[in-house]
């Protein structure tokens, strides 16, 4: 029984439930009714209970369901590349956006992915230099920019 | 009459270069993302939203119905040269589709595939022609109540039919309107959930929720299966008398049982193609055919697929009510520029509803010209490896994200929604119904207070107003059929009955 209990379906069933619990919480900081109609609280509670009652029905469904044999991909390559896109959102406001861009590419082609250097620093930089053109010059975008974006 | 001379109006907005260069780009791109591995419809509209925010709106939607009927296309070269379907709604197509491949004859299921899908393609968007106007006209009677109950219908509907499990799919609608509670709410002015931000008053914008789950999302589960699969050759598009005798009536048929099925809420192509394959197989003098190659099993669930996609605008322009998780997100477009959904649509910016249907049959012409002699052309994309593809797309997700608010605080957020996107493919919870519940969740509210206030506080009026009684009870029944079709196919069968001697 502790397996199921141990899984990633079951952690993010609990992870909604929980939120579903902040909500039912939380809402009781808003007027619940006023005249005949709901106010601010009340939807966020019902939502919040529902989203809760829901979460556990399928935490408990998985808990006393059969348990399957389902092969998941693993999880490295994927939590390498949500790892490189955090770290590029936090450099965002000091070095600009095209830098952190290109330097996303870079690393997902050569270190995650293994390419060839040549290639990989070709398609980078054309696709990089697209954004630049398309949102930078068409659009007036005003992405954060310094000296050595351009 | 009144609409085919309303459609007269909508093809002389759809002929305007800007607008017929917006179809071909939307039906180009459809059909790109068709065949490109790991990103489908859904991906390539976020993607595209903020490229199209404050544009013209009539434009944009025409290039977004593009993409979403132009990727049913392109889905069927994945089925039939690889065996892998773009689209979950051309599953049934590669099951006959690539053992014709395997035979030599690729270019004739592609051919009879372009054909059935422009056939359908334009016999359904005939139908939502004639049936949408007169639905949108009973619809402008709908009050408050009316409205709370079609909301109710939508999202109920998107979300138990998205996933396999139910249940998964009402928590994700229900998520979707718990994170449309963030931020100011408009009647009194009290700020939600704000978490003491300044940014998060204005709530979570739609587009962040969509590029985060269908880009950001999409990518990190698919990034570790990024491999190259071998392709078939592509000769001979153009099928044989032979093969054109035996698929003129699965395209028929395939047409209006796509079209029924496209119609109901919900319910989208990938159900539409099932039903026709079945149908089709039943139909056959020669079933045992079907698997290994007949041309029927491309033939029918290709048209069907098709001809569900127009179907499902019908309840997305007419009601407000999408049919499929792509007609969402384009209901959510529909907001972002402005527009109320809904039945006034059709009188309140017809011009751009109209324009929008003309373009349809303006896109199936462009794309059966495209397929016939360009679907060796197409095939070579399949070559693309992902790996190649997928840090693009983030790239494009980041900097399109941040360009809709100019806000850092918005990359934050699609990549937090990414990762829960992630999870929600990874642990089988359907996204659509989440972002259809953060799109609907103020009409939502609104509808529900003014119904209570109508009804001095008492929730009879959603039972004593027929039409409103009758969406819920459509509601209900989409939630219990399910239900009760999983208890009874659980319940262990008496040992006598039904087992072969």
């Amino acid at each position: 029984m502790k397996h199921r209990l141990l899984t990633g379906d079951m952690g993010f069933a609990v992870g909604w439930a929980l939120l579903g619990l902040y909500w039912m919480v939380g809402a009781f900081d808003y007027p619940l009714w006023s005249g005949f109609a709901p106010d601010s609280g009340f939807l966020p509670l019902v939502y919040g209970t529902l989203l809760f009652l829901l979460s556990v029905a399928v935490a408990l469904s998985l808990w006393f369901g059969e348990a399957e044999e389902e092969e998941r991909e693993p999880l490295t390559k994927s939590l390498l590349v949500l790892a490189a896109l955090v770290v590029v959102v936090a450099s965002l406001g000091f070095i600009g956006f095209l830098l952190p861009v290109f330097g996303l590419m870079m690393f997902i082609y050569l270190y995650v992915e293994k390419l060839p250097l040549l290639r990989s620093a070709v398609v980078a930089g054309l696709v990089t230099a697209s954004l630049a053109l398309v949102f930078v010059h068409w659009l007036s975008i005003p992405l954060p920019l310094v000296t050595w974006d351009f | 009459m009144e609409a085919l001379m309303d459609l007269g109006g909508g093809f002389s907005t759809a002929l305007t270069p800007n607008n017929l260069m917006m179809c071909f780009l939307g039906v180009f791109l459809g059909q790109l993302v068709g065949v490109l591995p790991g990103i489908g419809p859904s991906a390539a509209i976020a993607l595209l939203l903020p490229l199209t925010f404050g544009s013209d709106p009539t434009a944009s939607l025409i290039m977004f119905a593009g993409i979403y009927y132009g990727a049913q296309y392109g889905g069927t070269i994945t089925s039939v040269l690889i065996s892998v379907p773009g689209e979950s709604s051309t599953v049934m197509t590669s099951i006959d589709g690539y053992q014709m491949a395997i035979k030599g004859r690729a270019g004739a299921a592609l051919g009879i595939a372009a054909i059935g899908s422009f056939i359908a393609g334009t016999i359904s968007t005939l139908g939502l022609t004639l049936l949408a106007p007169p639905l949108a006209q009973a619809a402008l009677a709908f009050g408050p109540p009316e409205y709370f109950a079609l909301v109710v219908l939508g999202l109920v509907a998107l979300a138990a039919v998205s996933g396999r499990s139910v249940l998964k799919g009402v928590a994700a609608g229900v998520a979707g309107l718990l994170l449309a509670t963030i931020g100011i709410d408009p009647q009194s002015g009290v700020s939600r959930f704000d978490f003491g931000m300044v940014w998060l008053l204005d709530g979570i914008e739609f587009i962040v929720l969509t590029v985060a789950l269908f880009g950001v999302g999409e990518v990190l589960a698919s990034c570790t299966a990024a491999s190259a699969r071998p392709v078939a050759e592509v000769k001979n598009v153009l099928p044989t008398r032979e093969d054109w005798r035996r698929s003129r009536m699965p395209i028929l048929r395939g047409s209006v049982v796509g079209f029924l099925v496209g119609v109901l809420p919900g319910t989208g192509a990938t159900i539409a193609s099932f039903i026709a394959y079945i149908m089709e197989k039943k139909l056959s003098r020669h079933p045992e055919e079907f698997g290994k190659g007949a041309i029927e099993g491309v033939a029918g669930p290709e048209s069907s697929n098709n001809a569900a996609a127009a179907g499902a605008l019908v309840p997305m322009l007419a009601l407000g009510v999408p049919g499929s998780g792509t007609t969402a997100i384009i209901l959510g477009a529909l907001i972002m520029f402005g527009l109320r959904p809904g039945p006034e649509l059709f009188t309140q910016n017809a011009t751009l509803v109209w324009a929008v249907i003309a373009s349809m049959y303006i896109g199936n012409l462009l794309l059966l010209i495209m397929n016939l002699p360009l679907a060796g052309v197409f095939a070579r994309l399949l070559k693309v490896p992902y790996k190649w593809l997928y840090p693009p797309i983030l790239a494009i997700c980041l900097v399109g994200v941040f360009s809709q608010a100019n806000s850092l605080e918005d990359c934050w957020l699609v990549v937090g929604f990414g990762a829960i996107g992630w999870g929600m493919k990874r642990f089988d919870w359907p996204a659509a119904p989440m972002v259809l519940g953060l799109v609907l969740g103020p009409m939502f509210e609104s509808s529900l207070r003014q119904s209570l206030t109508m009804s001095h506080g008492t929730a009879f009026i959603f039972i004593n107003r027929p039409i409103a009684a009758a969406l819920m009870l459509a509601a209900v029944l989409f939630i219990a059929i399910p239900v009760i079709a999983g208890l009874l196919a659980s319940r262990p069968r008496p040992a006598s009955a039904g087992e072969a001697p």
